[in-house]
């Protein structure tokens, strides 16, 4: 009786001490090729711990009505035992998405637990970006937000003088990327092969130091990591996860109307193809992006971006020594941002295309908006796109806030 | 002789209180922007408040929001988070208003776990789609007169108001501000404006910005519900002060972009 009263009153105060929200998406898709119709529901909860900590949770339920971007019970071997989705059955996932006790100290800030941690400065393409590996059960159409894989971490951050601060990660989780199988709508020929690889058992660590100079904000990066890749070689069909030690720069600077963003990372070793012996080797890789934000006024905003890619090695026919991506995102905001519409268009000539998503948005009520999602690919008979070439199409959708 | 004496004494009385007013009341431009821009106004502020954007058919969004402010000689740094409805939760727009520097702004957005650098907005751009423009919360009550050519039009004892009329200095300021003529009605016990009317660029009456409920706060004045009204497009921005204290201390640190990843 005691212990029940007990537990009343435990319950009662974490209710009173908890603000809790979320949203639940529906929306059907009208594609090229296949139709298919997604339910998500992703509540959170927070726990207030006095005045410098709190505990973070949440969780993400997934009904995909037609089990076709992940059908059946795919294989979760790319992600870490205590990463895992519970499979209710072949249409619905049940996922902890994050998990994290936050302290705030006068000192800096240390998160532990399953959370996202974001890097860099660039948009819709990935370089320092790192620390999270993303799936692609829908290629790179969700937001990276949405697609991101939270990971068991460490996450410390101590304030420097000068307005700068030291950040420190630990992550023992080395869940990997998940790539749509060959059957699922936006399936790959090779994601089978790829996902038959383990994670690397050995933990990540990774720093950064940000610092503000002058108007620029400047960024240092070190990390020693499993790639979130794995390297496949054509000819056994084995893949594997490898290690890299790479090391970055970031800046950004707001000139006049514009702001001026940079990021470069040098790796040591990413795998490669080579194309005459179709065997994988290893690589020193440096890769640079720019991009330039323009506001335009209080209703539009444009971003471009480009980034180059270029691989060391001794080898003479390596697949690709160059490439190049080139991106750009509009967004319009009808006045008191009812509606918005958001423009992106991504070009990778040396993987034989790109894609389009125009997607607009109008917020019906504090808790309803409703959207539309249009996307389309392009590819010639190389690269990535080839694969997923019909997976456009139409997305309607309505979201609830609660 | 009485029926003489009462009329005369209340002549008397009006007069002292008239003469009274008159002593604390400026009677040149440059003194009534210094006793409106000089009102006390508190180094830190940090308040509650709920945000209600009707249309001109009536239909509201009402938003919650946290804002701490901190004012030194040099600047001005002022963070808003929103805290309601859900899917805007966390939502963060930091910005450092420097006195002799260009201003910095950063925008957080809590689902992207991304501070984004933003260039300092334009004064005459919409405030986080409100009806208030960039300028109008940064100038928060005060009269810049850098910008504009200021004019005393009127002090009506009647009213207790001292009316004022501005025109930007020069095309291009009008231009950048949004507004061809400013005319502020400001009350000259408290030295806030009590109502500002805005005009377009070419003349036609376009916004109004109402301050009430104006309340006495830890020594300083604090107007608890100010209103924007678009007279162009039927918009109106209710902004309420829920709750506000000036007697906290805020740390550069929580008006630092670092602190934007932590807050949620």
């Amino acid at each position: 009786m005691k212990a029940s009263l007990l537990l009343i009153a435990l319950v009662g105060s974490i209710a009173n001490a908890a603000d809790i929200d979320g949203r639940i998406d529906l929306r059907t898709h009208l594609g090229e090729e296949t139709d298919f119709q997604h339910l998500r529901i992703q509540p959170n909860l927070e726990f207030t711990l006095g005045d410098q900590a709190r505990l973070f949770a949440e969780l993400r339920y997934d009904v995909d009505v037609s089990d076709s971007l992940n059908p059946g019970r795919p294989s979760q071997r790319h992600r870490n035992r205590y990463s895992r989705q519970w499979q209710i059955d072949d249409r619905q996932t049940l996922e902890l998405r994050e998990l994290y006790l936050h302290w705030q100290p006068d000192w800096g800030s240390l998160r532990i637990g399953k959370q996202q941690i974001v890097w860099g400065e660039a948009d819709g393409v990935k370089l320092l970006d790192l620390i999270n590996p993303q799936s692609f059960s829908e290629f790179a159409l969700p937001a990276f937000e949405e697609s991101r894989i939270p990971l068991w971490s460490v996450d410390t951050e101590v304030w420097t003088p000068g307005g700068g601060s030291l950040q420190f990660i630990w992550q023992p989780d080395t869940t990997y990327n998940e790539f749509a199988l060959g059957a699922a709508k936006y399936g790959f020929d090779i994601g089978n092969q790829l996902a038959q690889a383990r994670p690397n058992k050995r933990h990540d660590l990774a720093a950064r130091y940000k610092t503000p100079v002058g108007r620029s904000e400047i960024g240092l990066y070190w990390a020693r990591r499993s790639l979130d890749t794995p390297a496949l070689d054509v000819r056994s069909g084995v893949a594997s996860i490898d290690r890299e030690t790479l090391v970055g720069l970031s800046a950004n600077r707001p000139i006049g109307g514009t702001v001026l963003r940079f990021e470069m990372l040098y790796s040591d070793g990413r795998p490669w193809l080579d194309s005459s012996s179709l065997e994988s080797f290893s690589a020193s890789m440096l890769k640079a992006l720019v991009g330039l934000d323009w506001f335009a006024s209080d209703q539009w905003f444009l971003s471009a971006q480009f980034t180059e890619t270029k691989v060391r090695s001794s080898r003479s026919r390596v697949r690709d020594p160059l490439e190049r991506a080139v991106t750009a995102a509009l967004v319009w905001n009808s006045a008191y941002q009812r509606l918005s519409v958001e423009a992106l268009v991504v070009y990778e000539p040396d993987h034989g295309g790109g894609f389009a998503r125009v997607t607009a948005t109008y917020v019906m009520n504090e808790e309803i908006e409703i959207y539309a999602q249009g996307s389309t690919f392009a590819a010639d008979n190389t690269g990535v796109f080839r694969d997923i070439e019909g997976a456009g199409g139409l997305s309607l959708g309505v979201r609830y806030s609660f | 002789m009485r029926w003489i004496l009462w009329p005369l004494l209340t002549l008397l009385s009006l007069l002292c209180i008239e003469q009274r007013a008159g002593a604390a009341e400026p009677d040149s431009v440059d003194a009534v922007l210094t006793a409106i821009n000089g009102r006390p106004d508190g180094d830190h502020l940090y308040r509650t408040v709920e945000i209600k954007l009707v249309d001109r058919k009536g239909r509201s969004i009402v938003r919650a929001a946290e804002i701490w402010r901190s004012k030194d000689p040099s600047a001005t740094r002022s963070l808003l988070v929103y805290s309601a409805p859900s899917n805007i939760r966390g939502t963060a727009f930091l910005t450092h208003d420097f006195v002799d520097a260009i201003d910095d702004q950063w925008l957080y957005l809590p689902a992207a776990r991304k501070v984004r650098r933003i260039s300092p907005s334009a004064r005459g751009d919409q405030f986080m789609g409100t009806d208030f423009s960039y300028n109008d919360i940064k100038n928060e009550n005060t009269i810049d007169d850098t910008d504009y050519r200021i004019e005393l039009v009127a002090q009506e004892s009647s009213t207790h108001l001292v009316v004022l009329d501005g025109e930007p200095r020069t095309q291009e300021l009008a231009s950048e501000l949004g507004y061809g003529r400013v005319r502020w009605q400001v009350d000259r016990a408290t030295w806030l404006p009590k109502r500002i009317e805005f005009w377009d660029t070419s003349g036609n009456p376009l916004k109004r910005i109402e301050n009430e409920d104006v309340r006495l706060l830890g020594g300083y004045l604090l107007a608890h519900r100010v209103i924007a009204h678009n007279l162009k497009t039927g918009h109106t921005t209710y902004l309420e002060t829920t709750s506000a204290s000036y007697d906290v201390e805020i740390s550069p640190r929580k008006l630092s972009p670092n602190a934007l990843r932590s807050i949620r």
